[in-house]
Parts: C-alpha cells; structure tokens; sequence
C-alpha cells in the first residue's frame, strides 16, 4: 500500500428503554410469551388506532442526553418515517427527525492512546420494530408484534472515532452510563443495544471525509471490531484499485467474516418524513430538566472515589466493581449485609470474575442474589466451613443461586472442629504414610503438608486445617 | 298519529320516554323505510337487523328500569362505514377492507351507546371519505333521496341519504375538508362538523388525521346539539383530544339572536357559486338580521389558497396513513403475487379504487425528497395564514355565514370526470378544517331544481355553542321539509318521474 | 428524483417520476392509468402553484392547530393477551404470526 489511510467512524446506537409498557400504547414489553401475546390495536397497526406516548420514555431520553452533557430540545416532536416492511404494521415508524430531544452532547472515553471526547449529535426517541421469522419449510416470513412499539433511543455520535478500540471504548462507556441509569440493560447479543457503525476512509492529511457506508447486524464487541476491520479494508482496496465507495447500507456476516450491500430497486430509501399529527408536541420546562438532574444516579466516576474512601478498596478493585452497575449493586447489598466489603469485594475479584471468563458471560448475566454471597461470607468467617468449601460452595451459588447455610447443612460440608475426630483421621493417615513421618521426625518440615493434605482429604475437605496442624505436631 | 319515521331523534326518545312509542317500534320504523327505500338509495353498507332489534331489548329495559334517561335514549341510529364497531364490518367502501371486522369499537360509538343509542347499521361513503359525491365507493352509489340522478355529495353521503330518506333518525360522519357539511347541504339536513379535538378519532380510520373530525349528522338542530353533547368527550386513548368542559351543547338552543354579530365573507359570494345558492342563503342572512342579528359583508381573504394547502396536507397525510393496507394484516390480499413487493403492489392497486389512488401518489410525490419544502412546508405555513384570517374574522363577528357549497347536489356521473373541478367544490369547507374550527350546515331552501340548498355557520374553536344558537334561531323562521323519498317512500319518488335509470357505466370515470 | 420539469409554467411529469412514486407508494399502474396519473398530478401540481403567490416567509410551518403539548400516558401495564383479536383478519396466518411473503433473498 503506497498510501496512508485514515478511518474515520459514526455510530448510531440504539438502545431499548427498560420501561414496563411500549412506547405508545400500555401493552408489554416482557421477553418471551407467544407470538403477538404482546399486541393490541395500536402496536399492531389496527386502522382507526392513535399512538398516546409514555411518559418515562421521554424521561430516560432526557436522563441520557443530561449524562452524556446533552442540551434537552425545549420544544421537540414527533415524525413520521415512511417505509414498507412486514416487520413495521403501520408501514411508518414513529421517530424525531427535525427535532430531537437531544442534541450537541460529549462521552470522554479512555483507550491506549489515552482520553478523547466523542461529540453526540443528538438522540431521539422511536419505536421498535416486530421481529421476522423466515419460515424455511414454509418458504415466508412470520410476523410477531411483541417487539413492535418497545421504546427505543438513538444515539447518533459524530464521526469522532478512528478505531476500533475506540469505538468499544465508547460503546462500553454508554452502556456503563445507561446501565447506571437503569434505562436500559444494553445487551448486545439479546439486542437491547445495536450499533450501526458509519464508516469512511480518507488519505491522512485529507480534510474532506470520504464516501461512507452504514454497516447493519453487529451483535458483540468483536462482531463489530471484526467489521470495522473489514470494511476499512474493502474501501482502502477500492480506492487503491481507483474504485470509487458507494453510499450504502450493508450487513455483516459474522460467521462468514463478510459483509453484502442491502439495496433493492423496491427501496427508494425515501422516507418522507413530515410532523406525526396523531401526537402532539412536547415542551419541556426547566423545572422538569431540573427534577431529571436532581434524580441522576451516582455515576461510575463518582461512585468509584467512594469505594475506595468509604470501604479502602484498591483503585483496581473498585474501578472493575464499579465498571459494570450489576455489579456494584451486588457488592453494595451484599457489604450491608455481611458488614465485610473486602471479603465481598475478594470474592467479586476473584472467583465471580474468573467464573464469568470460564463461562463467556457478562457482569449483568451474573443472577445470584447479594443475601447468599453475604451468608457465605459469615459462614466462612465464623469458621462454619472452611476455604476449599467455601469455594466449592460458591459455585453453587454463581450457578443456581442456592443458600448456602442450607446447602452446606443438607451436603454436611460443616468444617469437623472436634479434636477426637480429627485425631483419629490423623493417626489412620500416620500409618498409611509411615515414610512421610520418618521423614518429618528426620527433620523434613515439609513433610507436615503432604499429611495435613492426605488428612483434609480423608476428612473430605471438611477439617478445620488449623486444628489438623496443631493436632499433627502433637503426635509427631 | 304521525308516522314514526318522521320524528326527529329528541322527539322520538320523548315518545318512548313516555312509552308512547317502544325502542322496538322505532328501529321497526326505521327498517321498513330500509325495506322501501333501499334498493334504491343504497346508503347502508351493512345492515345489522338482527343486532339492532337485540339492541332494542336491551335499551328498552335500561330506559324501563330509569338506567337510561338521556334526550336520545332509544332512539336508531346510522354510523358511517369509517368508523369501527367491533364485530361489524368496518370497510370505509373499500374493497381492501372488505372484510375488516375491527377488534375494538370507537370512543365516538361507545359514546352513543352509552346514550341508548340503538344502531342499524353502517353507512356507505367515498372510499376511505375521498370524494364529494359517494360515486367512489366500492359498494355501489348512494342516490340522493330528493332525486335519485343526483349524487347525495360526499364523503357522508351514505350517512346523510339515509337521514334524509327517514331510514335512520340520525348518523354520524365525519369530516376532513367538508365531508359532513357538504352532503348534508346536498340533502337537506343538518350536519356538524366540531372543533378539531372534540369528538375523539380513536376508532375513526385516518384520512387526514391532523384535519378530520366525527360528527352529527341529524334532521335538525336540536337533533345536532343533542347528539354533539353525547359524542363529545376527553379521551385519552387520543392524544389529540381536548378536556372540554363547555359540551352542554344543548344549552345554546335558544331562540335568541338580538346583537350577534355575523359576518358574511364577500370571498364566499363570487364567481362560481350558483345564483339559487346565493340567493337562499342571502335570505337566511336577512332573517337573522330581521330578527336582530348584525349581519355585514366582510373580506376573510385567503380562500382561494385552501383547497391547494388543504390537497397537500390531507393527501401527504393519507399516504401515510394508507401505507398500513399492504394484505399483511387484515384486509385484501392479491391472489397472485411473485415476492413480497409484488404482493405490496398488487394487493393495493387491486384494492385501492382511482380516487384513492391518485390521493395517495399526489401525497406520497409531495413528501418525496426534494420536494418536502416547496410542498409541504409550504402548504403548513399558508395553514397558519389561513388560521389567522379567521382569528381577525372573529375579533369582530360571532358567526361567519356562507353556502356550505357553490351548488346543489351534481347528477351522478357529472364529477369524477374532472376530479380538479370536483375538489373546488370543497371551496367553502375546506379552510375550517385547516383552522381546526367547527361549522355546521343547514337546510335553507330549494333550488329551481327541487334540490335542498346548504346554509354554512362557522364559529371561532370552542364556539359550537354560538353556531348552534344561530342554526336554532334561523330554524325557527322556516318550515322543515323533508325529501320525497322519506315523505312517500319510493314509490313517491317514482310517481314523481324523478327516478331515471342510471347505467353504472355513467358513474366514474 | 431530479428537478421538476416545466413547459410554459406547466408541470411535466416523466414516466421515471410516476415510476418513482409508484415504488413509494407501493402501487403498481397500468399504463394506461400511468397516463392518467401523469394527467392528473401535472394539474394539480399546476393548480398547488398557486400557493406560490403567497409570501409566506417569516410564518412558521402549522401542524398543530391547537397549542396542546405533552399528552402521556403512565408507565402501566393496561393490555392483556388479546393475540386471537388481533390475528383474526389477517390473510394468512402460522404459529400465531402474521404470515408474508419471504423477506430475504
């Protein structure tokens, strides 16, 4: 390659309120239950039906866009997006086209290269779509409304960002700041949260910014990254074969590591937007700025300087803790309730994290409640069980969110505390291992630990190791 | 006594109050003159005999036990085929919903029943009330009930012939650009057309949304203000409804008019309004003014600007609104289709008639990229001058009077040659529904022809009351005629050599 | 789409132009009714040109004609499972879906 190429990268994020009702009529937006369970005449596109708007999707929307150091549009409206497709029933969708909600925001994010603003131009409220099914047997599509009507943000950046690394760096940190809101839970696999990534190369040095393509279908971080990748590369060959980048909207294949252009000569991509007559506008006063200020949770920044001052946890510990807000959650309930932010804080760090990584999964997949860590926590404290218990004991919770006092009654895994006991188990292990304790009497200290192993494994792991040793000293 | 058929709605609901009359014998009065004159007239769509008389049990007991005692409790009523009813066939005249059976019922409907009304059935109409004469129906030509080669106007027709041809005692239609207020000036009775918000559309089948309003179609003004005060109400199924609390609309029917201030628009009196029109409505104004009403001529301005801006918005708006009728989800689907385009297109072209067609490409072209400004935008802000002229109209005057049309009802087969000629027809209603205002129209007298002749009253928004007055305090100065077909039934109409056969292949075009 | 054509004042509109509008609008004219569109749209094109005679610079685009602003309802769950309602005038329906056309190639 002779020359040198920039990439230059938009998102249009868009993410799914966690409101109990769709955006325009009070059906639910529950996962699961049968096809069009979830639909009435509104959602459902029944003529003669009217669209009245809810009320928290405009107070999520303007949560985010004062988090991302948006200015609130005093005076905004809906429109109308007009296309055809099975999956919209009224064949339009409810957006803001001329006045967003929110417009002229920044998110700081960090990468190796260090801190860099990615300006938002605005966010706006709409609706989701159904959701098709392609019936291969049947060679058609099957519509469910559930979907169709569940409120919706997009979050529409500037072309700020020129690589991948900063375009999850600035995906994570939405997500962080939306999860702390409590707007949404920002999963990608499950499609609370898409990103379609806008992307142009030019020549370094160019002002000017190249022919852009939209990439569509992205559902992880390394879905997108792998697309990134990708698109650059097929438009830096382009150029290089003095091809031109044709404007477009294209899919990614993740399996195949491949992306195809989505046009059709039957979709004009004119969408005659006009003002939606069936709402009426929306006015937004200071006051009501000023409630949606006021009630701004602590954000992750904040919330990670009183972790470290109010429980003394190390700067890392509290910035992983705080990253995810299910997880600081999780530790805060369970501190108040066991009283020992360290021990939670050690067993978040260690074995719920090496757990997530075994399992692929997400701090916000974590399901067990904050009670059983705790109880966990005073059981191990109280001597009850000891570590390795413990630790098998945990894995129980992570995957079943089991009790564990009664877990730990029912499966008999109560550290053994009485000497007698223990004394017996020893003296058996002393005679299976006859060499061991010569070698020990002969000064071989090491040879206590290869006993008070073979010991807690007689005991089953049950034995208090504190007595296991002080016991075998005395009978050496 | 008089025949059931010929009393008003107030009246008859007084009549089964007194238990003079039962609910029974009144939707029986009313399906005979279906039976009589039906054939001929075509206003139903869908006749609900069976469902009627049930109804009439069940209202007879509610009025029997005192549950019911409202001024129209009992009494039959039409509703028109754009308006849902759950259970009955809500087709708006067209074959793309030919076989719709909604799964909900209008607030507007749930409001009447909960007044005892007992309804009949539904009322035949332009498609998708797109047109001002019935002809574009796809269930066949409503006549007008004074003379069967006249067009009964549009888009109510179906509601505003069977009013006139006593096979209802009242109806409600609605109104996008005059689609109340025009066929019932054709017919002779009184139609209102309520400031925008009123009457709730939840239910109502979107023309134009940000312009069309249910409303009264009745024999008098009573009958209008009675059933106004019955449909109105705040509803928060639509957003765009207004909290009201001005709706005892019936308490403006007095016969007072000493010092009310009504203007006459000169813009309303020139080229192309019909000198019979002109010289009946003069005449309503003067008996107003001898009665003590200030009437003078004024310049309103701006009229001929409706009908552009009113075609760019209502057209715009019902693409849009349209685009939902595509075989995925109720209505017609084309038998035969290659791919999910196809099937789009051929399920709408077959479906759609001409007139909505040509509707929805003029909207769907002024919404088109590029043209959005010169258009739309446009059509919007000459909506805001348009509004404002009324503003100083009403600083001054109480009422505006004027034809509710240039003519009296066309032969059928006459309009839907040249729809542009057609669409200027709509000269004197449109811009009230552009300005959200309501109106109303009376019958005023008879041209040469025999054909009743519209009076137009438009109040300030939220001045229904005003308008009411003044209809009520003109009603008083003259005689209550009604169409051959009521007064004689077919039979009379026939006698009369009025009733020419028609060739189907005279209407559309 | 590109300019708007005009002959003497009077709009033209091209076969691409109704072609065009046909695909937003999702209908498909015969040729002859492709004739009558064109007809028909040139003079009510013509005739909205009157529209142009008004200044209308400076009045702010009206959609709403009442000043009624935030209408909302409450986050609450009011609607019930109604699917059979719903489904009961579809065309074709499987597995309690709406059945279309395929939508991918």
């Amino acid at each position: 390659m002779s020359r040198e190429y920039e990439t230059v990268i938009g998102l249009e994020v868009h993410v799914e309120l966690a409101t109990k009702t769709k955006i325009f009529c009070g059906c639910s937006t529950a996962f699961g239950g049968a096809p069009n369970a979830h639909t009435c005449p509104v959602c459902a596109g029944m003529p003669g039906s009217l669209p009245v708007l809810n009320k928290q999707v405009v107070e999520y929307a303007m949560a985010v866009g004062l988090a991302a150091n948006c200015s609130i549009t005093r005076h905004c409206k809906f429109d109308r997006k007009n296309y055809f497709y099975p999956d919209n029933p009224q064949n339009y969708q409810i957006s803001q086209l001329y006045l967003p909600i929110c417009r002229d925001g920044s998110v700081e994010i960090e990468t190796s290269a260090g801190k860099k603003a990615v300006r938002i131009h605005e966010i706006h409220m709409e609706e989701d779509a159904g959701k098709l099914i392609h019936d291969e047997r049947g060679d058609c599509s099957l519509v469910d409304y559930n979907r169709s009507g569940v409120p919706l943000i997009e979050i529409v950046s500037e072309p700020d960002m020129r690589s991948a690394e900063e375009v999850i760096a600035y995906l994570e940190k939405l997500r962080m700041m939306i999860q702390y809101l409590g707007a949404s839970d920002c999963k990608l696999n499950e499609g609370s949260m898409r990103a379609d990534v806008n992307l142009s190369v030019r020549e370094v040095g160019v002002e000017a910014f190249g022919t852009r393509t939209e990439m569509k279908n992205l559902n992880s971080f390394k879905a997108i990254a792998r697309a990134i990748e990708n698109e650059k590369n097929r438009q830096i060959d382009l150029l290089e074969e003095g091809k031109k980048v044709i404007q477009e909207t294209r899919r990614w294949d993740d399996l195949k590591e491949y992306s195809y252009a989505m046009r059709s000569k039957e979709d004009a991509q004119d969408y005659r937007y006009f003002p939606e007559p069936d709402l009426v506008p929306l006015v937004i006063s200071e006051e009501w700025v000023e409630e949606i200020k006021s009630r701004q949770p602590e954000f992750q920044p904040e919330k990670m300087e009183r972790y470290k001052r109010e429980y003394g946890l190390p700067e890392y510990d509290a910035q992983i803790i705080t990253g995810s807000k299910h997880l600081a959650d999780l530790f805060e309930a369970a501190a108040a309730l066991c009283k020992k932010p360290k021990k939670v804080s050690n067993w978040l760090m260690g074995e719920t994290i090496r757990l997530l990584k075994e399992q692929d999964m997400e701090p916000e997949d974590i399901r067990f409640a904050p009670a059983n860590l705790a109880k966990l926590i005073e059981l191990t404290e109280a001597g009850s069980i000891n570590g390795t218990v413990a630790k098998e004991v945990f894995e129980k919770i992570f995957e079943e969110d089991i009790d564990p006092a009664v877990y730990v009654e029912k499966q008999g895994l109560k550290t053994v505390n009485d000497a007698g006991e223990l004394r017996n188990a020893i003296l058996q292990v002393m005679k299976d291992n006859p060499k061991s304790v010569e070698d020990y009497r002969n000064g071989k200290e090491k040879a206590i630990g290869f006993l008070v192993g073979q010991t807690m494994k007689a005991m089953k792991g049950k034995a208090n190791p504190g007595m296991v040793n002080k016991i075998l000293k005395e009978l050496l | 006594m008089k025949e059931i058929r010929t009393f008003t709605a107030v009246q008859l609901a007084e009549k089964i109050k007194q238990k003079e009359i039962s609910v029974a014998e009144g939707v029986q009065a009313s399906l005979e003159q279906i039976r009589s004159v039906e054939t001929e007239i075509n206003s139903y769509v869908t006749l609900d005999e069976e469902g009627a008389l049930k109804q009439a049990g069940e209202v007879q007991k509610k009025i029997d036990s005192g549950e019911l005692t409202g001024p129209l409790a009992g009494v039959p009523a039409a509703i028109k085929d754009n308006i849902c009813m759950e259970g009955m066939l809500t087709t708006c005249s067209s074959k793309i919903l030919g076989n719709f059976l909604p799964p909900y019922t209008a607030e507007a409907v749930l409001n009447l029943k909960k007044a005892g009304a007992v309804i009949l059935g539904k009322t035949n109409m332009d498609e998708f009330a797109m047109g001002s004469t019935t002809e574009t129906s796809a269930f066949g030509i409503t006549r007008n009930p004074w003379n069967l080669n006249h067009v009964p106007g549009g888009s109510s027709g179906g509601s505003c012939g069977a009013v006139a041809a006593g096979e209802c005692f009242y109806a409600l239609g609605s109104d996008t650009g005059g689609s109340i207020r025009q066929p019932s000036s054709f017919c002779g009775v009184t139609g209102l057309k309520p400031t925008y918000g009123t009457v709730s559309r939840y239910g109502l089948v979107a023309y134009g949304s940000s312009l069309d309003q249910i409303g009264p179609v009745a024999k008098d003004v009573t009958d209008c203000a009675a059933i106004l005060e019955a449909i109105a109400s705040y509803d928060s199924k639509d957003s765009t409804s207004l909290n009201r609390e001005d709706t005892e609309f019936t308490s403006a029917l007095k016969d007072e008019i000493k010092g009310m201030k009504i203007g006459i628009p000169r813009d309303y009196l020139g080229e192309g309004l019909e000198q019979d029109v002109k010289t009946s409505v003069l005449a309503a104004a003067k008996a107003l003014e001898e009665k003590g009403a200030l009437v003078e001529e004024f310049d309103l301005s701006l009229v001929e600007y409706a009908i552009p801006a009113y075609y760019v918005i209502a057209c715009a708006e019902a693409s849009s609104n349209l685009a939902r009728f595509d075989g995925v989800k109720y209505g017609y689907r084309s038998k035969e289709f290659e791919g999910l385009h196809q099937m789009y297109k051929k399920s709408r072209s077959e479906g759609f008639g001409p007139e909505v067609k040509r509707r929805i490409m003029l909207g769907s072209f002024v919404l088109s990229s590029g043209y959005y400004d010169a258009y739309y935008l446009k059509a919007l802000r000459t909506k805001a001058l348009i509004k404002q002229a009324f503003d100083r109209a009403f600083e001054t005057y109480d009422v505006i009077l004027g034809p509710a049309a240039p003519t009296t009802a066309p032969e059928i087969g006459k309009s839907l040659r040249d729809p542009l000629k057609m669409y200027l027809g709509d000269i004197y209603t449109v811009s009230v529904n552009l300005a959200g205002l309501p109106a109303m129209t009376l019958p005023c007298g008879l041209d040469a022809k025999g054909l009743p002749i519209g009076l137009q009253l438009i109040g300030d928004c939220f001045q229904e009351k005003k308008i009411l007055q003044a209809a009520y305090a003109y009603e008083q100065t003259r005689e209550w005629k009604s169409s051959p077909a009521a007064e004689q039934g077919i039979k009379g109409l026939k006698e009369k050599n009025m009733f020419q056969s028609v060739s189907e292949q005279e209407v559309g075009a | 789409m590109g300019e708007l054509e005009k002959k003497q004042g009077k709009h033209i509109i091209s076969d691409e132009t109704i072609e065009y509008v046909g695909i937003l609008a999702k209908l498909e004219l015969s040729l002859e009714e492709k004739e009558h569109a064109k007809k028909d749209m040139e003079e009510m094109l013509d005739y909205i040109d009157k529209l142009n005679e008004l200044d209308t610079a400076g009045t702010e685009p009206m959609s709403h004609v009442f000043p009624v602003n935030n209408v909302f309802r409450e986050d609450v769950v009011t609607n019930g499972n109604d699917r059979e309602n719903m489904l009961k005038n579809a065309p074709e329906v499987k597995d309690g879906s709406y059945q279309a056309p395929k939508t991918v190639e």
